[in-house]
């Protein structure tokens, strides 16, 4: 009994202590859709600072981060487009623009959560999916009717997408193993427009913005129970859209921004905790996201003239906790959404693949023989988990980490032919190549 | 390649000294193993084949099993004609890629056969002609043609001791040199057909009847 006091009690100081002196052991970088058709990207390991500003596609009004951040997907909504940006830093910069098909004006964007399928809402009311892996479109559906969607929220297990709609509905879809949809669906009769929504880590309820528009306050907080499909209980906001919801990574605590005050709600209850008050008065205080170390969140503030991104401490066991502790900007023209990404894990650059040599050969059969060029190199790294071959920029082998050699084999005579051979992490960055050129 | 310098040497001075070493084995006629010289024979050959041209032995690197049929019939008493039809088969592997390949060759032999009386039983032999080559060659890889058929006319020449131990019953011990060019011309693009010696050496054992 006295064994077990003395374990509990270690175990509490030590999870205390580490709270207390918890600062973000990891790296994550921030994303924020601005209106000037760019994406900023803020590294938090270097004060937050700016350290790209990614051009993407007219009106990025949405965008969303995969698991591994390696892939970052953002809704253009004036030219019904999708700009697929990687993540690595060594290789920052949109990769793919996709055209989302039947689907005009993307608004709304949100990643399955084993980062394979990217859900895309748009104008009409229909949702793309886009597979990650081949970034195309493998199909198009629409649910209960043809309005803008604001917002899209997948459940943590992956099975259901539910859509927050620019009328007075919510819908859900279930989602297969593939990744493609089938309508559920329609959840509620709250007027007149669903702005946002998120999830909670159990997947138990998805948590609504719900705007007036234009009549009086107040504003609504809808918590769908997502085993029922219904609404529980409404909770009074104060005045203004709802323009950012975001649930804590410990599920205890909603976040809620809208102009003019920033509301913290108990998930267990629905009480309010407390509000957060602004460096600067004003704006309207936009998207939320939370770090996964759930210690901070992000706001994208956008007020005249004036953008800022504000970080609150959401560390309960910290002094600080849910003030302002760092208010980054101006910049940016408005910001649409903020989505924060880990840090991919991409090979080093001494990862690359060393002492590349390559010659060209007969592979002689007697009677007749074909030429082929042999690449040789080594790797020093352990955490390589294959090799990609290049042949005058394009892919032409990808090879387990235990191969060191590749054979291209049919080459023309007098041919000069370059190579590039990268070492691949899990993730699947790559590193800096190693280059050679055969004639 | 000194091997085969040696086997080469060894031939050249035994078909130029056998004569005479052999005439002193002479016996009498009219003794119980008196042989018929002059008659018709009928051979099963089985020999050990080496490829003359030095690539061919590095894709083929050990010997491969050549098994004839041949026929010999007497136009005068000291010269012959000849006839054989010959297989071989050898496996081997390309050159810097160690792919699969496999050799087939059916060469058809006629020649003149000038033979050498060295004792009652036995004989010295020694045959020149042309010979004809039907190739077929497979290999087990995807970069170029996967099978090839060609044929084509060479020549060959051989030399060897027959012995009549009995009186329809012959042994031969035999060495045989051919020389057969293929060229041949693949069909798949990027790959290049080369002009080269298919022919080479053969030694072995033969059994026959003597008619």
């Amino acid at each position: 009994m006295r064994k077990n006091n003395f374990l509990h009690a270690l175990r509490s100081f030590t999870l205390v202590l580490f709270l207390l002196l918890a600062r973000p052991c990891f790296g994550y970088f921030v994303y924020v859709a601005d209106f000037s058709n760019k994406v900023f990207v803020l590294d938090t390991t270097q004060n937050n600072a700016i350290v790209a500003a990614i051009d993407v596609g007219i009106e990025p009004t949405s965008l969303a981060v995969t698991p591994d951040g390696t892939r970052i997907y953002v809704t253009n909504n004036s030219d019904s487009t999708v700009s697929v940006i990687d993540g690595n830093p060594s290789s920052r910069g949109v990769i793919k623009v996709i055209t989302v098909g039947i689907g005009p004006n993307p608004n709304a964007v949100a990643i399955s959560p084993d980062g394979k399928f990217a859900y895309v809402g748009n104008g009409d009311g229909s949702i793309n999916v886009i597979d990650t892996s081949t970034n195309t479109v493998k199909q198009s559906i629409t649910g209960s009717s043809a309005v803008n969607i604001n917002a899209l929220t997948v459940t943590p297990d992956g099975k259901e997408l539910y859509a927050a709609l620019n009328a007075n509905l919510f819908e859900y879809f279930t989602i297969a193993s593939d990744g493609t949809l089938t309508f559920g669906n329609t959840i509620g009769d709250r007027t007149p427009q669903v702005i946002t929504s998120a999830v909670t880590p159990n997947g138990q309820f998805v948590f609504s913005g719900t705007d007036s528009f234009g009549l009086p306050p107040p504003t609504f907080l809808d918590v769908i129970n997502t085993t029922t499909h219904l609404i529980n209980p409404e909770i009074a906001i104060l005045q203004g859209l709802p323009s950012g919801i975001a649930v804590s990574p410990n599920g205890e605590f909603v976040y809620v921004s809208s102009a003019g005050e920033f509301s913290v709600f108990k998930t267990s209850d629905y009480s309010l905790l407390t509000h957060i008050d602004y460096p600067s008065a004003g704006g309207i205080n936009g998207p939320i996201a939370f770090t996964p170390d759930g210690l901070s969140a992000y706001v994208a503030n956008s007020q005249v003239q004036s953008n800022h991104v504000d970080v609150i401490d959401t560390n309960p066991l910290s002094p600080t906790y849910n003030t302002v502790v760092a208010d980054i900007g101006p910049f940016g023209l408005f910001f649409f959404d903020i989505a924060i990404g880990i840090v991919p894990s991409s090979p080093s650059p001494s990862s690359s693949p060393t002492n590349l040599t390559g010659a060209q050969k007969k592979n002689d059969f007697g009677l007749l023989f074909e030429l082929f060029n042999q690449l040789q190199w080594e790797s020093s790294s352990t955490s390589v988990a294959g090799f990609n071959v290049y042949r005058n920029g394009a892919l032409i082998a990808s090879l387990g980490p235990s191969t060191f050699t590749y054979q291209d084999h049919n080459r023309k005579r007098g041919v000069t032919t370059t190579y590039s051979v990268t070492a691949v992490s899990s993730s699947g960055s790559e590193s800096v190549p190693a280059t050679i050129s055969i004639p | 390649m000194m091997h085969l310098r040696t086997i080469r040497a060894f031939l050249s001075a035994f078909s130029l000294l056998s004569p005479f070493l052999l005439r002193g084995t002479e016996t009498p006629q009219n003794t119980k193993t008196s042989c018929a010289l002059e008659a018709p024979t009928l051979e099963a050959k089985v020999g050990y084949f080496i490829f003359a041209d030095s690539k061919m032995r590095k894709i083929y690197k050990h010997g491969g099993v050549d098994v004839q049929l041949s026929t010999s019939y007497p136009v005068h008493k000291y010269l012959q004609l000849y006839l054989s039809a010959e297989f071989l088969e050898k496996h081997g592997r390309s050159l810097n890629s160690h792919q699969k390949t496999s050799i087939w060759q059916v060469p058809l032999s006629f020649g003149l056969k000038p033979v050498v009386p060295m004792s009652s039983c036995t004989q010295w032999y020694f045959t020149l002609g042309p010979r004809y080559v039907f190739l077929h060659l497979h290999n087990d890889s995807s970069f170029v043609d996967r099978n090839i058929n060609h044929s084509r006319l060479g020549g060959f020449v051989n030399t060897g001791f027959n012995f009549f131990p009995l009186r329809h019953f012959l042994i031969d011990i035999f060495g045989e040199y051919s020389y057969v060019k293929m060229n041949v011309h693949p069909s798949k693009a990027n790959v290049i057909g080369k002009n080269t010696q298919v022919g080479g050496y053969v030694f072995g054992l033969g059994l026959g009847y003597v008619f």
